[in-house]
């Protein structure tokens, strides 16, 4: 039971744009499991950010189920929500958002600060990443990728359950993202973690166990035949 | 600065007082000075002649009269002037007076204006005098008018002397009377509605001036024309009657003409045309048309600022039209005198005087 | 499509941004032409207030025969603006009959030297007799007209009467000409007066002397002193509002970077765009300026005028200054404009190339290394000005070193502000507290100008309260010790001081009497002296040192009790003197009183404001009958003014004959009414600087906290609830107010010290007291935190999750 961390059944969500209502997410059904890391592909425009937005309690759907840890949304008040996205729940985005104003080493142990966590090995971290040496630095004076590694160390910090990320390799060259990416996927493996990982690049979406394509606002199996 | 404004608001209280009835302030009442009955004072009447050059001093029997200058003066460069001084007097009681002698007395009171106009610039002073003191009066012969250190002093039988002191500006000027005084209306007898009253009124139409004037810092020589009227009465105007509007003016083929009207229930007109060697003739109400072209939105509401006058058995069609600005001058009793200058038929200068406008 | 196009597209999409420009541009421009309107009625009113308490003449004939209507038509024939009165006197027991001329008691601007109530009972008596010119009537209390009819005198059978309040009691106000007709049943004495200002416009012609009627009181250098500082007040109101459209500049500008760095890429010339953002620059600050200096001076009107209802005012509706801005006003806002484009314009033209494409690094290395120069420059700045202040007596070193400090000052607030605030991150054990202090620091780093301009506002504003207080409880002390005690008697001519004390100490109803004698000394300023070169003349006060009347007399320094010791072996010395020679308690000074040489020790140093002077004060008995310029009068103290017939005296003893005798208690009253208003318009102008500033900062937070919505986004991502944030960020908001209060408050109590501990002195010679109003200083920081409060709460939501897209 505590296998699933995700559970989503039919899903519907919709912006208005001044007096249009586009309709983003359409029947969408999800389920994901512990240790499973899911890529999620598609045209742009089609929804993935909304999706992740859903899935971490940023925005509510317009109807359908949905199950975070077992929980229904509907159970789950805003601050709810927010513990969740402090303890168990891990956001990665494209930039790597950081804080800026704080270094990077403190931007680590404020992340396992709000969670709770009074020891942290944020170091270790740091080191595991190769990063250690922009411990003091701020988040402005590192390179894209060195930020998207001070990224994931903040992120691995408050020892997350499920992690989704948006892109986590969007803005990295080639180089980069090729040594990035193992380092993600390795610590999702060691911890057991789940993780729903929105990307383009066809070699990050690989290393995952399953792959989907969100296409008319619902998630379907990817299909390389169908590519277009 | 304020406190001439003071003493002249009080002095108009004054003026629409003399009945010693009501003490409010409505501009309505203010004009009961010009509209009472005479009651004890003498009345001017159809019949009445004019002698000089007794008539220039004060007619303590009378009223209300006053001495009257208007000029326009142009500087070395071009820069035009407009002066106007006025000394009223006002009769609380019937005269002549018994007291011989300087003394404190409460049977008259002396007001005296004074303006110096720019286009769209405008001074005024006021000084007010009890009579009695000495502080202020006329003299006939030889012709001298003061108040406190303001004086028209007729220096000789045909030079004037006008020295005027204020805050804000000053002038000295020479007057020099170039035509002899003309009898406006019936040989001085000036009616100012169909159905009797009036006043007692003749003019120097043409005074040839010379002289300086200060106004803030500056000081300009300057030469120029000028009228002066000297009228007196008792009752001006008819209960029905609200003010009146007039206008001197100085031709550029040396022609003078002095038109009014008084407006009530019934308009009435009347003017004097005198021509370039002295000859004058009385104009009445078929002789012009005088109507209000232009309106202007001043500081105390709408006024009349541009006329047409259309005197055709003298060939003139002339527009009337007043410098850019407001002369209002002011207290109770408000009333416009500004400069103004004419075109159409002939071209020239005069003033324009505007009472019972306003709110 | 052209560059213009481009420009105002930005606008287009942010209409919020430019009616934000205009806005604060119209405060600065509503603070600058508020200040200089409301200043401008101050000094109007302080001239006013001069006028009311200036001395008024009487003119007599030099051959000494009396006063006649001819004297009268004679003296404004010279152009004099002379008034009469006539007093008529009867039996005693009855009202005297005072003749008027309302025509000309407009001349008399303090009509009624009688004036008790502080009413203006002067004008309206000349009102109603004005308008009765013509018939015969008499204006008094109820009282006074019902013993004057009792009299029943022959030929008054037609008089009427009418009751009016607030005039003097035995006194019974007509027309000139109907006093004239009573004078012969009673004695009568004619009198002309004349303000002192009208023999500066005209000569009194010969034959005539003028005479003081009354003294009035000569404010000017107290008053021209408390102008000064209004003025100091004016340029600081004119720093503030030009930092406030400094700050937004930059501020615009560094929103519209994005667009510029790609019009430069696409190849606009740096130098056209410079030129197109100079010219929006001067559009936008001459519209917003123009508003703003129209709606300040409304703003100051309506301050001004909501004060006339409460105020019993000596000064008529139009004196007020409501006129339409004036050119120095209108020079001062082009001013501004000017400095402002210049400035902005310099950041322009020192943009290199590449810098149009760097993006606003937030706290990078380069940046530090300037900060550090900066401050270093700060601290130097301070050093230097507080040296020169501390030093220098010269009026325009003290402006400039004052102007010095507070520049330094400026620049090291937004510094100290980050000090304090990363000291306490570094402190913080909370991860969120953490958070909240490296917010709080952003927060000061972007909003450091107009949170500069704030603190200046403060400053100003606890400066100038300080002042005004300072001069108020001056000012009311400096009337204390100039109208002491209920009458003042001056005797006309010299006078034996003893006999003259005995005789009036015997008086009905006297209770005190202090003689005051004056006269001139010479100080002597070298041990061995010989020649009149080390002489310094000084004014000699003699006074009884154990008079009750001698108190609230304000001594800077002295000995344990002055009174006591001043008999026997002490001399007091003014401020003035003290200042001049360098001299303190305990120096020994020597002195000539006449052919007598003294030695005495100083005792004490009194405060003698407004006077350049300089005074010893001594005991009677020390003072030979031989003192220079020796003469006496009299402060009495007299248990009721109103029962007590004192107008009366110089006529009732022939010894007081020609003696002039004052109320000293309505005069300070009037005076202290005069002066009213001229301290609470000052006390408006700080409310309007402190507003505007405030105003203008809660507009550019507003902005500011906008563009911080990604970090509070951020956390909201990482699992702060949206409550807890907007708590939070109310909170930031209000600290940060709160702490520029705090750091601000000594800036204000430097300035007030400035003000009236070294312009003073250095202008006039003397200086104020320094109070601090702690109290005040509440006030304002509770403003402080409202503003922040106000701040935060107007921002609403602070988690926008469209700020996550961009970094």
């Amino acid at each position: 039971m505590n296998d699933v961390l995700i559970q989503a059944r039919d899903l519907n969500r919709s912006y208005h744009n001044g007096r249009e209502q586009i309709s983003v997410l359409r029947g969408l059904s999800l389920e994901l499991r512990r240790g499973e890391a899911v890529a999620v592909i598609g045209p742009s425009g089609s929804g993935k950010s909304t999706l992740l937005n859903l899935l971490n309690g940023l925005l509510p759907p317009d109807s359908g189920e949905l199950r975070i840890f077992g929980r229904a949304h509907s159970e789950l008040t805003d601050n709810d929500w927010a513990e969740l996205r402090r303890t168990r729940i891990a956001t990665l985005f494209q930039d790597g958002n950081l804080i800026p104003t704080l270094t990077v080493s403190r931007n680590v142990a404020f992340r396992a600060g709000l969670a709770g966590l009074q020891q942290h090995n944020g170091e270790a971290l740091l080191q595991h990443l190769g990063i250690a040496d922009t411990a003091h630095r701020y988040p402005d004076q590192l390179s894209g990728g060195q930020r998207q590694r001070a990224a994931l160390a903040c992120a691995f910090a408050m020892q997350p359950e499920l992690i989704l990320a948006d892109e986590p390799t969007g803005s990295l060259d080639y180089a980069t993202a090729q040594r990035v990416a193992p380092l993600f996927f390795d610590a999702i493996r060691e911890r057991a973690l789940g993780a729903l990982i929105v990307t383009h690049n066809p070699e990050l979406a690989q290393r995952c166990d399953r792959i989907l394509e969100l296409r008319e606002g619902a998630l379907r199996p990817w299909d390389s035949a169908q590519s277009s | 600065m304020n406190k001439k404004k003071n003493s002249l608001g009080r002095l108009l209280l004054l003026l629409m007082l003399l009945t010693g009835c009501a003490k409010d302030d409505s501009h309505e009442s203010s004009f009961t000075a010009l509209r009472d009955p005479p009651a004890g004072f003498k009345q001017a009447a159809p019949g009445m002649t004019v002698r000089l050059p007794q008539d220039m001093g004060a007619h303590p029997q009378y009223r209300l009269e006053w001495w009257y200058l208007t000029a326009n003066l142009h500087s070395a460069d071009g820069q035009q002037f407009g002066v106007q001084w006025t000394l009223f007097r006002n009769g609380l009681h019937p005269g002549p007076f018994k007291e011989k002698e300087p003394g404190w007395q409460r049977n008259e009171v002396w007001l005296a204006h004074a303006a110096l106009s720019r286009p769209d610039d405008h001074h005024f002073a006021g000084r007010g005098a009890r009579g009695g003191t000495g502080q202020a009066g006329v003299a006939a012969q030889p012709f001298k008018a003061w108040i406190d250190d303001w004086q028209l002093d007729g220096v000789s039988a045909d030079i004037w002397k006008l020295v005027v002191k204020a805050e804000d500006f000053s002038y000295r000027l020479q007057l020099r009377p170039q035509l002899p005084p003309v009898m406006n209306g019936e040989q001085g007898f000036s009616a100012k509605s169909s159905g009797g009253g009036g006043s007692m009124y003749f003019s120097y139409p043409y005074l040839a001036i010379e002289g300086e004037v200060e106004v803030g810092d500056e000081k300009f020589e300057v030469s120029g024309q000028g009228w002066f009227d000297r009228e007196w009465s008792s009752q001006y105007l008819n209960p029905d009657q609200k003010g009146w509007d007039w206008m001197a003016l100085h031709l550029q083929d040396g022609r003078h003409l002095m038109v009014f009207r008084v407006r009530g229930a019934e308009d009435f007109y009347s003017g004097t045309l005198v021509s370039a060697d002295g000859s004058a003739r009385t104009l009445d109400a078929q002789e012009f048309q005088l109507q209000p072209i232009e309106y202007r939105d001043s500081r105390f509401g709408e006024v009349p600022v541009v006329w047409r006058l259309k005197v055709p058995s003298a060939q003139l069609d002339l527009e009337v039209r007043s410098w850019p600005g407001d002369y209002w001058n002011p207290g109770t009793l408000r009333y416009w005198e500004g400069p103004v200058s004419i075109s159409g038929s002939h071209t020239g200068e005069g003033y324009l005087e505007m009472t019972g406008y306003g709110s | 499509m052209g560059l213009g196009t481009v420009f105002l597209s930005h606008y287009r999409r942010h209409p919020g941004q430019l009616a934000g420009l205009l806005l604060i541009l119209v405060c600065a421009a509503m603070l600058w032409s508020g200040v200089r309107s409301l200043t401008g009625s101050a000094e109007n009113a302080v001239a006013k207030s001069r006028a009311a308490l200036e001395p008024l003449l009487t003119v007599e004939r030099v051959d000494g025969r009396p006063l006649t209507v001819e004297d009268f038509a004679r003296l404004r024939r010279a152009g004099l603006c002379a008034s009469p009165r006539l007093e008529v006197r009867f039996a005693t027991d009855t009202p005297d009959v005072i003749g008027l001329d309302p025509l000309s008691a407009a001349c008399l601007r303090q009509y009624s030297a009688q004036d008790r109530q502080g009413e203006d009972s002067g004008a309206a008596v000349a009102k109603k007799l004005i308008a009765a010119l013509d018939r015969p009537l008499l204006l008094g209390g109820a009282a006074d007209l019902s013993r004057w009819q009792r009299l029943a005198l022959p030929g008054t059978e037609d008089f009427e009467f009418e009751q009016l309040d607030g005039l003097p009691r035995g006194q019974l106000f007509a027309d000139i000409s109907v006093a004239a007709e009573l004078a012969s049943t009673g004695r009568s004495k004619l009198a002309i007066l004349l303000p002192a200002s009208a023999l500066q416009k005209s000569v009194l012609p010969a034959g005539y002397r003028t005479q003081v009627e009354d003294y009035g009181v000569e404010p000017s250098p107290l008053v021209n002193a408390f102008l000064l500082s209004l003025d100091a007040l004016g340029a600081l109101a004119l720093l503030v509002a030009a930092l406030l459209v400094r700050s937004v500049y930059r501020f615009a500008l560094e929103q519209r970077r994005r667009s510029l760095v790609i019009l430069v890429r696409l190849g606009v010339q740096p130098g056209k765009l410079r030129l197109a953002l100079i010219v929006e620059v001067l559009l936008v600050a001459l519209i917003g300026g123009s508003l703003g200096l129209w709606l300040g001076e409304r703003l100051a009107s309506a301050m001004a005028d909501g004060f006339q209802g409460t105020l019993s005012s000596l000064f008529s509706v139009d004196t007020l200054a409501k006129s339409s801005p004036s050119t120095e006003t209108w020079l001062g806002m082009v001013l501004i404009l000017v400095l402002i484009v210049g400035w902005a314009c310099l950041d322009l033209l020192l943009q290199r190339r590449d810098q149009w494409g760097a993006a606003d690094s937030g706290v990078g290395t380069g940046r530090i290394a300037t900060r550090k120069w900066r401050i270093v420059v700060a601290l130097f700045l301070v050093a230097a000005s507080l040296l020169v202040l501390l030093s220098s007596s010269t009026l325009s070193l003290i402006f400039a070193a004052t102007m010095g400090c507070l520049i330094g000052v400026g620049m090291l607030l937004p510094e100290l502000l980050n000090a304090l605030l990363a000291r306490a991150e570094r402190h913080c054990q909370q991860p969120l507290l953490e958070w909240s202090c490296s917010e709080m620091r952003a927060l000061c780093r972007l909003l450091s100008l107009p949170l500069t301009a704030l603190a200046f506002a403060i400053a100003t504003a606890i400066g100038v309260q300080a002042m005004v207080t300072g001069f108020e409880s001056t000012f009311a002390r400096w009337l204390d010790q100039r109208l002491q005690g209920d009458l003042y008697l001056d005797p006309g001519e010299v006078v034996a001081t003893e006999e003259w004390k005995g005789r009036l100490r015997q008086l009905p109803g006297v209770t005190a009497v202090l003689p005051m004698l004056r006269g001139r000394a010479l100080l002597e300023l070298s041990q061995t002296t010989e020649s009149p070169a080390d002489e310094l003349p000084v004014d000699v006060l003699a006074v009884d040192p154990a008079s009750p009347l001698l108190q609230d007399w304000p001594f800077l320094s002295a000995v344990a009790s002055p009174w006591t010791e001043l008999p026997t072996r002490g001399v007091l010395i003014n401020e003035q003197l003290a200042r001049r020679k360098s001299l303190a308690v305990g120096d020994q000074i020597r002195f000539r009183l006449g052919a007598e040489l003294q030695s005495r020790e100083v005792i004490g140093i009194y405060a003698d404001y407004g006077r350049p002077e300089g005074e010893l004060m001594l005991p009677l008995a020390l003072v030979p009958d031989s003192l220079p310029n020796r003469y006496s009068t009299f402060v009495l103290g007299v248990d009721d003014l109103d029962k007590i017939p004192w107008r009366e005296w110089p006529e009732q003893y022939p010894w007081m004959a020609g003696s002039r005798l004052r109320d000293q208690a309505g005069l300070k009253r009037a005076a202290n009414a005069a002066f009213i208003r001229t301290f609470q318009m000052t006390k408006m102008l700080n409310g309007l600087t402190l507003a505007l500033a405030g105003t203008a900062l809660a507009l550019m937070g507003l902005v500011i906290f906008r563009l911080r919505q990604g970090s509070y986004t951020l956390l909201h991502v990482y699992g702060v609830p949206r409550k807890r944030l907007r708590r939070r960020l109310i909170a930031h908001s209000m600290l940060v107010t709160g702490l520029l209060a705090l750091l601000a408050t000594p800036l204000g109590v430097f300035l007030g010290w400035v003000l009236v501990a070294r312009v003073n002195p250095a202008a006039f010679g003397w200086a104020l007291p320094l109070h601090l109003y702690p109290g005040f200083w509440l006030q304002v920081w509770l403003v402080c935190l409202l503003i922040g409060a106000f701040v935060g709460l107007l921002v609403g939501n602070p988690v926008r999750l469209e700020t996550l897209k961009n970094e």
